[in-house]
């Protein structure tokens, strides 16, 4: 019954959804001054429609803990020896799950809009909602058709096939929940920008109203991609973090747009501008995210993390990416001249900046598009298929991203309209030499750390100086400050920390966050050493600075799988044991699915990464003695990837913090008044 | 360790890691020759050994492979009319980009004062 249940909830969020909202938008193009009521009505239906939808998501959550497998989705996705958490995990592991799991995200961000957006404009307001609730029926209506979660199957079978051992991760528990959240975010910038568009209002108040709700889904689509990267170090068990695999890409592309949309979105409301560029931006994220979901569930590219796809479904995805981006283009194409420039600025200011920022950005989205659909297109055209892999982004991401990570530098320093050059670049001169000191030196010190490892150090070390050392001199100065004005109340360090306000420590949080992820990405990929062994129980491999021990191999019995764990004494120098580390090879008992669980032992300075292979047969065909082959690898700073993630992400979560960005719509506020910030003409 | 085999030595050398990281493992759903434990990846990573050893260059190599299983094993596309777009595209792209930043910082140009910058 719960079953029929929660489809019943889908299916009453749908029919309202299409009725209601036509209604209510209709009325509200014939009687603008009901606007009001309108606008309360499109809220009470947000919230039923939420209601009705995560009701029916804890339905199937329920149906996956009881291992409820007459319904198709259970029996294809979970299994009774399954742990209580991935049984949870698995109701948004299958491909119908995920899609309900995207469309609970879509209808929470609205609720969270229609209960924050009170001080709008009630018409406003009503057009947000209102497209809001379109995008969720068009995707209710997929759902319901193509990908119904809560399909029965006649008889039931006895016992369910399993969640894809691969899957059976903590980090899987959480990364989709934070990597949809991301996604479906941007569509509520995507919904104001409808709305701006619709009721020709292209006034600053617009931008400001986006940028919570930008940096919330940038925050959580960084949180997200770093933890399935995180995931796929761990657990694809060959040392890799990123592989430039397509639905990697599906889920950066829409990063990158998001990052662009951000800064877009603080000149548009600071400054009045690059409105016009900055709603294409918005209308993009959110065509983005609606195109990885395409990609990563219709599996028409090959994926090592295609798990979870089916090719005809794929063509209703794309029917409404079409749909939904094509008619939110054709609007902006016949709106966009009405948006008026903003005010002036000079080519060195903080607006030629974000610009720059925004044209690396999109740059990186642009290649990436490129070399992601581009077999698809190969092969559409020459019916061979080909291959486009890391060596090909590498070489034509990396001309963007470095110089978007020196140019951060300048961040914190330019000012808006006109900036002092000479200033800024003495203020840099120190952080530039310590950084092409640091840079020769790993160049001279390591052979194998090459020029554009040195380039990479170099901007990495460069943008984390001149970040610090900016942070410090404006504490400084507000001592200084303190002190000539006799107001010993303002010295204590937190004091003066708060008065910085936390849009400034949100931008030198995250930029330090890019800071160190580029210094992690450059060792860890420079300094990398792999080694494949094979160790017969009790010898010793030595590789920088450690040595490992092979012990033996040990039987293990998980809740769903039986393992091979093999058991390795770790120890620095030739010193003591430090630490034993099981990297273990599975057999999962449902499928027969054989996966390798990598040990890690993470440090400051580098990890240790152990990865069993196979038992070896002793050499010319001599009995077997116990050898394994184990692939080792020590990775440098490899941590400071996920710190770096961490920290950007941080730095998105505090933007939110900002008083400026919480007072909605309010000219009294007194920030806003002192930037100038609603000088629009 | 067994150091028996000339090949194991081989493997060990930068430049089979090169090669085998830039070829794809035909038969996985998107792993290099150098990551996948396929059965396939590893009789290839053998042939790329037994290569090296027989004083092979690294394009024969590749063409021996591309041979087998077409431009699909390479990760790194090559240069050749079919990706024409693939190596044009992201400069042309670029141009693109640069124009439009140019234009849009031409059309918001400070009048207002005496021009001391570039702008």
């Amino acid at each position: 019954m719960l079953a029929e249940f929660c489809q019943l909830a889908l299916i009453c969020a749908f029919v309202s959804g299409v009725i209601f909202t036509t209604q209510l938008l209709i009325q509200l193009r014939r009687s603008p001054s009901e606007a009001e009521g309108i606008s309360q009505r499109l809220v009470a239906l947000t919230t039923i429609n939420f209601t009705l939808i995560f009701a029916s998501f804890v339905g199937l959550i329920i149906l996956f803990l009881n291992s409820d497998f007459s319904v198709r989705n259970v029996a294809e996705n979970s299994n009774i020896l399954l742990p209580t958490a991935y049984k949870v995990a698995a109701s948004w592991g299958s491909h119908e799950g995920s899609l309900q799991l995207w469309i609970v995200m879509l209808s929470g961000w609205s609720t969270a809009f229609a209960y924050t957006g009170r001080a709008l404009p009630q018409s406003f307001r009503a057009n947000v909602l209102g497209c809001l609730l379109i995008v969720q029926s068009a995707f209710l209506l997929y759902l319901l058709t193509a990908s119904n979660p809560f399909e029965r199957i006649l008889p039931a079978p006895l016992s369910g096939r399993d969640l894809n051992p691969l899957l059976q991760d903590f980090f899987m528990v959480i990364h989709p929940p934070f990597l949809y959240m991301g996604y479906v975010g941007f569509a509520v910038c995507f919904a104001i920008a409808i709305a701006a568009l619709i009721e020709r209002r292209f006034d600053s108040d617009w931008a400001r109203m986006s940028r919570p709700w930008a940096n919330a889904a940038w925050a959580s689509l960084t949180i997200g991609i770093a933890l399935g990267s995180w995931w796929a170090y761990r657990e694809l068990g060959w040392g890799g973090w990123w592989f430039w695999d397509p639905v990697e890409n599906a889920s950066l592309m829409p990063w990158f747009v998001g990052t662009a949309l951000i800064h877009s979105l603080a000149a548009s409301d600071k400054r009045g501008a690059f409105k016009n560029w900055t709603i294409l931006l918005a209308i993009l994220a959110f065509a983005l995210s609606l195109l990885g979901t395409f990609l990563v569930r219709s599996g028409v590219l090959t994926s090592v993390h295609a798990f979870a796809t089916d090719p005809a479904r794929g063509v209703f995805i794309l029917i409404l990416l079409g749909v939904i981006v094509g008619a939110a283009l054709v609007l902006y194409a016949t709106r966009a001249h009405l948006i008026t420039p903003g005010t002036t600025f000079r080519a060195l200011s903080k607006e030629t900046l974000i610009l720059t920022n925004n044209l690396l950005m999109t740059m990186a989205l642009g290649v990436i598009f490129l070399g992601t659909l581009y077999p698809l297109f190969a092969e559409l055209v020459t019916g061979k298929k080909m291959s486009v892999g890391p060596p090909y982004f590498e070489a034509v991401v990396t001309p963007f991203l470095l110089p978007a990570v020196l140019l951060m530098a300048l961040a914190p320093r330019l000012d808006w309209r006109q900036a002092a050059v000479g200033q800024v670049m003495q203020s840099l001169l120190l952080p530039s030499l310590i950084a092409a000191a640091a840079a020769i030196a790993f160049l001279l010190m390591f052979d194998r750390f090459g020029v554009l490892a040195a380039l990479g150090v170099f901007s990495a070390i460069v943008l984390l100086l001149a970040t610090v050392s900016h942070s410090v001199g404006q504490l400084r100065k507000l001592k200084d400050a303190a002190i000539r004005s006799r107001q010993p109340e303002s010295m204590p360090l937190g004091r003066r920390m708060r008065q910085l306000g936390s849009a400034y420590w949100a931008m030198i949080v995250a930029h330090l966050g890019i800071a160190i992820f580029a210094l992690g990405v450059t060792f860890a990929k420079s300094l990398e050493v792999e080694k494949e062994v094979i160790l017969k129980p009790g010898e010793t491999v030595a590789f920088s600075g450690w040595s490992v021990t092979f012990v033996g191999v040990d039987d293990r019995r998980g809740p769903n799988y039986v393992a091979a764990a093999g058991v390795f004494e770790l120890s620095e120098g030739s010193g003591h044991r430090i630490e034993l580390l099981e990297p273990q090879k599975r057999r999962y008992l449902s499928g027969d699915q054989v996966l390798t669980e990598a040990a890690v032992r993470y440090g400051w300075l580098g990890d240790v990464y152990l990865s069993l292979g196979d038992p070896v047969s002793g050499a010319a065909g001599s009995e077997a003695d116990g050898s394994w082959s184990v692939r080792i690898f020590y990775k440098p700073m490899m941590i400071w990837i996920w710190i770096g993630c961490g920290l950007m992400a941080i730095g998105g979560v505090l933007s939110l913090l900002s008083r400026r960005i919480r007072s909605r719509s309010r000219a009294q506020d007194e920030q806003g008044v002192a930037d100038g910030a609603t000088a629009t003409p | 360790m067994n150091m028996s085999d000339p090949r194991d030595a081989v493997m060990l050398e930068p430049r089979f890691k090169n090669l085998a990281q830039e070829m794809r493992c035909v038969v996985c759903q998107n792993q290099s020759l150098a990551e996948s434990s396929s059965g396939l990846a590893n009789d290839l990573r053998t042939q790329i050994a037994d290569q090296i050893l027989a004083g092979k260059s690294d394009a024969e190599i590749t063409a021996y492979m591309v041979d087998r299983y077409g431009d699909f094993v390479l990760y790194n596309p090559p240069m050749n009319l079919t990706n024409a777009p693939l190596w044009i595209g992201p400069g042309v792209l670029f141009a693109v980009a640069v124009v439009v930043v140019w234009k849009i910082i031409r059309k918001h140009r400070d009048t207002s004062e005496p021009p001391e910058g570039s702008a």
